[in-house]
């Protein structure tokens, strides 16, 4: 089963994480509601080449919320822990983890070596955001909840195969979130309109923004947005939406191999 | 609403001589403070000519003889290239020369052009947690026999000397920008200093709404807090268009200097060509002219009455821009005389 649940180790910043291979590191930040596990399925691509490590957020998997409750909270936790490896890293994030890796490679200038930002929110409508806010409250409110809705937005209404094993395997963490969490990303993601445009304008490692062609809330135009604004590139996977990592792992992975051996220095 | 002037010896093109454009800078200073601003903010800058500013301490002790009213602020220092020990007794010392009237804008840095320069290795993280360490202690230094054993600094005992002027030292305000910054600044007494930098409304609300979140937060008194931002005060709407165009220039560059990709010769930034401009949609003149505090008196008085009501204690009209001094001069003086009374 892809989706099993990993053991964990702890790192810097109080998050928990697993690993698979060897070499530079390859650091993989999850969306809200998720967990480590949702790389499963692109681990195995990445392992020969990399030193793949997935990471929980906070109040996710097994990494404790704390008093993480804002967006620099967060990425403070997650500097902490790319600080205390050994060498500078590469890093790919979904969702609110692409925007958590946009930020970390603002402040954490050289010890980032390239980015990968798949299905990034940037300059939401107004009904985008007023849907997106009215969730988070009804998340704080209420709890999870069924998540039958969420999981249709992810993965369509008839998944087959693959993409049903995936689909059940999100409705288990959405089932059984760390509430708290769960609450307190879904709020950040909620009230941050992707990227801030000063601290895109930091970012200078190479970076590459990918989405799905019929992903409606990060849309490609949104990526095509974000790689201008820091002098990147974007890609677009065609029949394919919003969780790339579960439903498009070979795709995904070439991508992500690609993209983290256009730097002259990869080992 | 009070106001402050930030301000700063600049130099876009090599073509003036240095005295002079010292000269344009205390002409400056000397409107704000017979126009009756608040301050003048100054900054810290290293090995750039787009803002020459090497020791906002140094260039205060001489603005405050050229001044009688205007206090003093640091806009801002970079508090990682200073050792605590370095900023309490400079501090103190520069306080105690202008009579008490110097105020601390404290930051981590803009620009990574300088880390590189000035400690190799330290990006904005680490910039931001070494702040964090020195700014609680420089109070501590000035009340005195402050020992301290950090990540970043340690210490024996040791008292500033000078002690400062004022009876509590110098203001303290912390630039800020996400929701830490905001929250280490209220939380440990600071006030609070934001910039939309090149950005509008939203972003200005964006950061008011941080603000607030963490005085909500904070049981202690709430603090106050500046906003910074890009001003003309134009006598048309022509002469708007101009400042636009002449601000949209100047975010290029500083959008330059900010990403540090382009060569730098004799602390000069690669000229950037027509079509590159041309090409930076985001600090367009149209963006620019719509987001900044740029208009005739009428406009500007009612954008930073907006402000006022959104909570803003102070505004500081920034004035580097690349401008003539002439126009820079003819700007001020508009503002001071047909903007600043409808706030009285």
């Amino acid at each position: 089963m892809i989706w099993k649940t990993r053991r964990r180790s702890e790192g810097a910043g109080k998050l928990c994480f697993f690993e698979e291979g060897q070499g530079t590191p390859l650091v993989l930040i999850h969306g809200v509601g998720l967990q480590a596990e949702a790389w499963s399925a692109v681990l195995p691509h990445l392992s020969s080449r990399f030193r793949v490590m997935a990471v929980d957020m906070p109040g996710h998997g097994q990494s404790p919320l704390q008093e993480s409750r804002t967006l620099g909270a967060f990425t403070d936790r997650f500097a902490a822990f790319i600080c205390a490896l050994d060498q500078p890293v590469f890093l790919a994030g979904h969702s609110m983890g692409a925007l958590l890796a946009v930020e970390l490679a603002a402040i954490l200038r050289d010890r980032i070596r390239a980015i990968v930002a798949l299905n990034t929110v940037f300059g939401r409508t107004q009904t985008a955001t007023d849907a997106v806010q009215a969730r988070a409250h009804a998340l704080i409110r209420e709890g999870a909840g069924d998540p039958g809705a969420t999981l249709q937005r992810w993965f369509g209404a008839n998944p087959d195969d693959h993409v049903k094993e995936a689909s059940d395997a999100c409705r288990e963490w959405l089932t059984h979130p760390n509430s708290k969490g769960y609450a307190a990303a879904y709020r950040i993601f909620a009230h941050q309109d992707g990227p801030d445009a000063v601290q895109l304008a930091r970012v200078s490692c190479p970076a590459l923004f990918m989405t799905g062609a019929e992903d409606p809330n990060s849309t490609p135009q949104m990526s095509q947005a974000l790689a201008t604004a820091c002098g990147g590139t974007s890609q677009v996977l065609q029949q394919a939406a919003h969780m790339l990592p579960m439903t498009h792992p070979k795709d995904l992975s070439a991508a992500l191999i690609s993209q983290f051996s256009l730097d002259p220095t990869a080992s | 609403m009070e106001f402050s002037l930030f301000a700063h010896m600049e130099r876009l093109t090599p073509d003036e001589p240095q005295d002079r454009l010292y000269q344009d800078f205390i002409g400056l200073c000397k409107m704000a403070d017979e126009g009756g601003m608040r301050a003048l903010w100054t900054g810290e800058h290293h090995g750039m000519e787009f803002t020459i500013a090497p020791n906002p301490f140094t260039t205060l002790a001489d603005v405050a003889h050229h001044t009688k009213n205007l206090r003093l602020g640091t806009g801002t220092v970079v508090v990682p290239f200073w050792h605590p020990i370095k900023l309490a007794g400079e501090a103190a010392m520069t306080d105690l020369m202008t009579g008490g009237r110097l105020e601390i804008g404290a930051a981590r840095g803009a620009y990574s052009y300088e880390y590189e320069r000035m400690m190799p290795g330290m990006d904005a993280w680490d910039a931001g947690q070494r702040m964090r360490e020195t700014l609680p202690l420089v109070r501590q230094l000035w009340q005195g026999d402050c020992a301290h054993k950090g990540d970043y600094y340690s210490f024996p005992a040791t008292t500033s000397a000078p002690k400062p002027a004022q009876p509590d030292g110098p203001p303290i305000w912390v630039a800020a920008r996400d929701p830490n910054s905001h929250e280490f600044a209220v939380h440990n007494g600071f006030h609070v200093q934001v910039t939309p930098l090149w950005q509008g409304m939203s972003e200005i609300t964006a950061l008011m709404d941080r603000f607030n979140a963490a005085c909500d937060s904070h049981t202690g008194k709430r603090p106050k807090i500046m906003l910074l931002h890009h001003s003309y005060v134009a006598a048309d709407d022509a002469d708007a268009e101009r400042a636009a165009n002449e601000l949209s220039r100047y975010y290029n560059y500083f959008g330059a200097w900010f990403q540090n990709k382009r060569p730098v010769q004799q602390g000069l930034i690669e000229e950037i060509g027509a079509a590159d401009m041309a090409a930076n949609k985001m600090m367009s003149p149209e963006n620019l002219a719509r987001d900044l505090t740029i208009g005739t008196a009428r406009d500007v008085i009612d954008r930073v009455k907006r402000y006022e009501d959104m909570g803003y204690d102070e505004f500081s009209f920034w004035i580097d821009s690349g401008m003539t001094t002439e126009r820079k001069r003819a700007s001020l003086s508009r503002f001071i005389d047909d903007v600043m009374p409808a706030f009285a």
